[in-house]
């Protein structure tokens, strides 16, 4: 062991209060976590929690369960709709950054909500400086779609589409109340509960340049087409795109999709349907625009470009990609308003049987199959 | 009788054994229902048959004679040969081989142009060219990655080496995982107990 290293367990060990000998200690939330909210953050916090949080020692390396719970207050004027968290932890993941986001609330100017952050950090015993992690308020989302925040992981964007796509099925679960009565929204909420659980659920490791950890060099890669699902309402079409796969890795991701409404846009989103050899099919992920290239004038198009690698696994078993669809899945013009599939649209295709629910549709799902229809009921008259 | 009879010559060959299998197999189906052609096999066979049953040559050849002969044919076949040497020679081609050839020209034609997607759109062709290069030049760039994001039963994990970041699930709530080709995975967590959703992300530097 160098002097370096020597230098380094004793400043962790004095750090921590964590002997080598010893197996595990309880972290203090002063020197561990750092929580930075601006001053003129319209949340205050109110307490931290760290429940259980421990550091451990496992051979050579150094465990830190992390259970934090953060007590926020709405300290502005608006209600406050979704908040998100920017989690980073140098030491740990270096460039590697998280973030922990309370979409589909409602909470007045004056109440409280408690946030929980859950991380697991190991890394080898070395020295430690400043806090293990740190943690920043990204944004806040208001009732009239208004935001505030640094906005770094783009956050306004996702809660903004969490925000109208839980407002559109608010509305129509509201709608079936209304139309059928009870028996109405019982019969829709059944039919959202068994779509959930017939959707196939992937296991994703996703790697920047190329491959995943533990692929081999490609020798058997293709290059594979996407087929289109078209959205009949969708303001962006996609025209064409390609994958390399290479058994149950897709590779780079190229879509060219064309902008035909009136309006520039400046976001698009692909969802990405993967079919193995079975005959199952997944929904996979995302391809997302580039930040730095998207900016589609009316009328003209583009390619979203991605140069990572997604590797499909099921069970621990790799899922062999046969096939891949792609159908435009969230749209953002350059004045901020957002563009997601209709209910009409969703249930005219194939969509709703394979795209995932929305936040507040799997939340609502969920309020009636633990606590029944009239809990339901009474959460849909709440706003 | 089906197609033109073949020449006397081939039907020598046939007689004696002489041709070759393709050959062979195209003059037997000829054969079959040709009587004429059937009559010529016959006779060769039969010359060939009394052919081997003589003996000997008779004693009183003259063979002066007959080298001088010889010799005389020889001339007058070479003169006719240069009479006719500019001539073009025209083959006789048999229909069925030509499409037979270009039957099977046309399945090795299609199963090269299928294998790939280039060909699949070609009206797309200058788009996918450029597109399937930049996905090989993206191949040939790939290093080894320094770090990796997965979704595991214990939620979402960055590994960088052997350090790790992991945002953990939510025990005791459903979940829903969607990954970004961007460099990100997703994870929903709805509490069945508050019924607040929780949406953790993490991203790949």
């Amino acid at each position: 062991m160098s002097i370096c290293s020597k230098l380094g367990v004793a400043v962790m060990t004095l750090a921590f209060g964590l002997p080598l000998g010893a197996q595990e200690t309880t972290l203090d939330p002063a020197s561990s976590v750092k929580i930075d909210l601006p001053a003129d953050s319209p949340l205050a916090l109110i307490s931290t929690s760290m429940g259980e949080s421990r550091a451990t020692a496992r051979g050579g390396a150094l465990v830190l369960d992390l259970h934090m719970g953060l007590t926020l207050r709405n300290a502005g004027t608006k209600r406050v709709r979704g908040v998100t968290l920017l989690i980073t932890s140098q030491e740990f993941a270096p460039g590697g950054k998280g973030s922990v986001a309370r979409p589909c609330i409602d909470v007045a100017p004056g109440e409280k909500f408690t946030l929980p952050v859950d991380i697991r950090l190991v890394r080898p015993v070395q020295q430690t400086t400043g806090p293990l992690v740190r943690v920043q308020l990204d944004g806040v989302l208001f009732d009239d779609l208004s935001f505030f925040g640094a906005n770094k992981l783009n956050s306004q964007r996702a809660m903004t589409f969490w925000e109208v796509e839980a407002q559109r099925d608010r509305a129509y679960f509201r709608q079936a109340l209304q139309a059928s009565g009870e028996s109405g929204l019982r019969r829709e909420v059944l039919a959202s509960l068994t779509r959930q659980s017939n959707q196939l659920q992937l296991d994703v490791a996703v790697s920047r340049n190329g491959r995943a950890v533990g692929a081999a060099v490609p020798a058997s890669d293709r290059v594979a087409q996407f087929a289109f699902l078209q959205v009949p309402g969708s303001p962006v079409h996609p025209l064409e795109g390609w994958a390399a796969i290479s058994g149950n890795e897709a590779r780079s991701p190229q879509i060219e999709v064309l902008n035909q409404s009136a309006k520039p846009v400046r976001y698009v989103e692909i969802g990405w349907l993967v079919k193995d050899r079975e005959g199952h099919e997944y929904l996979a992920g995302s391809v997302p625009g580039s930040e730095s290239t998207m900016l589609i004038p009316a009328g003209q198009r583009t390619r979203l470009l991605q140069d990572t690698a997604l590797k499909f696994s099921r069970s621990g078993k790799p899922v062999e990609i046969e096939s891949m669809t792609g159908f435009v899945s969230q749209v953002e013009f350059a004045d901020g308003h957002v563009w997601v599939p209709s209910r009409q649209d969703l249930a005219a295709s194939p969509l709703l049987r394979l795209m995932a629910p929305s936040p507040e549709e799997q939340r609502l799902a969920d309020i009636y199959s633990k606590k029944g229809l009239s809990a339901l009921i009474a959460e849909l008259s709440r706003y | 009788m089906k197609g033109p009879h073949p020449h006397d010559f081939s039907l020598s060959l046939f007689a004696s054994n002489d041709t070759g299998w393709w050959q062979r197999r195209s003059l037997t189906r000829h054969l079959r229902s040709c009587g004429e052609c059937q009559e010529k096999v016959a006779q060769s066979e039969s010359l060939r048959g009394e052919m081997a049953g003589m003996s000997d040559i008779p004693p009183s050849v003259n063979w002066e004679s007959l080298a001088a002969e010889m010799r005389a044919n020889i001339r007058l076949g070479l003169e006719a040969g240069a009479c006719v040497r500019t001539v073009p020679v025209r083959r006789r081609v048999n229909p069925r081989i030509v499409v037979a050839f270009a039957s099977l020209s046309i399945v090795v034609a299609a199963s090269f142009l299928l294998r790939g997607p280039r060909v699949l759109v070609p009206a797309a062709s200058t788009v996918t060219a450029h597109k399937a290069s930049s996905i090989e030049a993206a191949s040939l760039e790939a290093a080894e990655p320094t770090s990796v994001l997965e979704a595991n039963e214990d939620g979402i994990a960055l590994r960088t080496g052997p350090a790790s970041m992991t945002l953990l699930g939510r025990q005791g709530s459903t979940s829903s995982q969607t990954a970004s080709a961007e460099g990100e995975i997703r994870a929903r967590y709805v509490d069945g107990n508050t019924g607040v959703v929780t949406i953790n992300n993490v991203y790949l530097q």
